[in-house]
């Protein structure tokens, strides 16, 4: 393939993207060595890729257009409904209890691992906990985390949720009646499929401190 | 040396060219060997952080690179010489292969007196432009792009990392429609970057090509 072909294909932006295959990154790769105008295409979707912003982001810089009445009809507006939806809130939660408080929530961070991989660590909860919260700090930005069960099998995804943070540490969120019928190994994996294990945990009832 | 000038200097490389500096390194003057790292350094940078090498480590890999090339230069020469690009360039595969594999150590005891004199007048873009600046510039784009529909496009690809076809399939989007979208992105971020002094950007080759 030429450099036409590269350029009209946009092939800079998939290969930042990992949509090449491996021969068409080879080929690439070993194109830009002589093409410092397809260097320079793929530094700038590495950096739009690295700084993307999150859509809430963007709409948080929206600019304020102050409107032509004013505006002072829209504030009294937003404070009536600010008004009518902190009542209906109320109201509504009063008869809708959260189906999960904070007592039922149980919050660790990620136990180190010291003793190798297949060692579960036992994480204390009360008795009506119903979800297990994991705090994976240090995981490189390019990894995400996935969970398998004992036997190595990826876990279903209504066992756990797993969410990156913006300080670059994971969430993971255990349904905490399975995590103690079975244990859990945490692994951060690349796109390319390299594996490394963060740790294994599992749950039990334990009784209050003191 | 600024941004635009460096990229001037590292334009596109022949075959020729390379075996010409390949010639010429062989008489170990440290100008050739510091031309040869600055031509090649920001492609092969891209190649290590393209297989999600962080870019401490990719820095050190490029001088483990530029090392064991000069060092078979003059020892072996290359069977090749007019692909020293290449050369190069096989040389850094091997090399994050074995770093992702644990093979080399973390850091080398680099021959001083080969490196000492390298010195590095070609940055890339992360390298000329601080984080915040690149996140403006990036945040600027996304403001600029006509269409929600190219920012979904652009969510969609590296932020969320969804596979081009499902977005093509979702948002009823031609391969043609799919690259305009990137093409006119790739321009607008071009646009961006030359406001802020930088000629090199590459929107000149992208009007040609457009």
């Amino acid at each position: 393939m030429d450099h036409i072909q590269f350029k009209s294909n946009q092939t800079a932006a998939a290969y930042v993207a990992h949509e090449l295959t491996d021969q068409q990154q080879e080929a690439f790769e070993l194109h830009m060595m002589g093409c410092s105008e397809c260097v320079n295409d793929v530094e700038a979707w590495r950096v739009i890729k690295h700084h993307m912003p999150a859509p809430a982001v963007m709409e948080a810089q929206k600019p304020f257009r102050k409107l032509w009445w004013g505006g002072w009809g829209m504030a009294a507006s937003f404070a009536a409904a600010l008004v009518v939806s902190g009542v209906g809130g109320y109201l509504v939660s009063a008869l809708q209890r959260p189906s999960l408080d904070s007592s039922e929530t149980a919050i660790f961070n990620m136990p180190a691992l010291t003793r190798g991989a297949d060692e579960c660590t036992t994480l204390a909860i009360a008795a009506n906990a119903r979800a297990v919260l994991l705090r994976v700090p240090g995981v490189p930005a390019e990894r995400r985390i996935t969970v398998t069960d004992s036997e190595g099998r990826d876990l279903a995804s209504n066992r756990y949720s797993a969410r990156e943070q913006r300080d670059g540490s994971w969430i993971v969120r255990f349904d905490a009646g399975w995590l103690q019928t079975d244990s859990a190994r945490l692994i951060s994996r690349t796109p390319g499929g390299t594996e490394e294990v963060l740790g294994c945990v599992t749950a039990m009832v334990a009784p209050p401190p003191g | 040396m600024t941004y635009s000038e460096s990229l001037t200097e590292s334009a596109s490389v022949t075959p020729d060219s390379g075996a010409a500096l390949l010639a010429a390194a062989v008489g170990a003057g440290t100008e050739l060997q510091n031309e040869i790292y600055v031509r090649y350094r920001r492609p092969l940078m891209q190649v290590f952080l393209q297989r999600r090498i962080d870019r401490d480590a990719a820095e050190d890999l490029l001088q483990r690179t530029f090392l064991q090339a000069i060092k078979k230069i003059r020892t072996d020469g290359l069977d090749d010489p007019g692909n020293l690009g290449g050369y190069l360039y096989r040389t850094a595969c091997k090399l994050a292969t074995a770093y992702w594999r644990g093979e080399l150590a973390r850091r080398v005891d680099h021959d001083g007196e080969l490196l000492m004199n390298l010195h590095d007048n070609a940055l890339s873009l992360e390298e000329a432009l601080d984080h915040d600046l690149r996140a403006r510039c990036v945040r600027e784009l996304m403001g600029k792009l006509p269409m929600q529909r190219d920012r979904e496009v652009l969510e969609r690809f590296y932020l969320k990392e969804e596979a081009r076809s499902a977005i093509r399939e979702s948002m009823n989007l031609t391969e043609l429609q799919f690259n305009q979208v990137l093409w006119r992105a790739r321009q607008r971020f071009a646009e961006i970057l030359r406001k802020q002094g930088f000629a090199g950007s590459g929107v000149e080759a992208l009007s040609m090509d457009g």
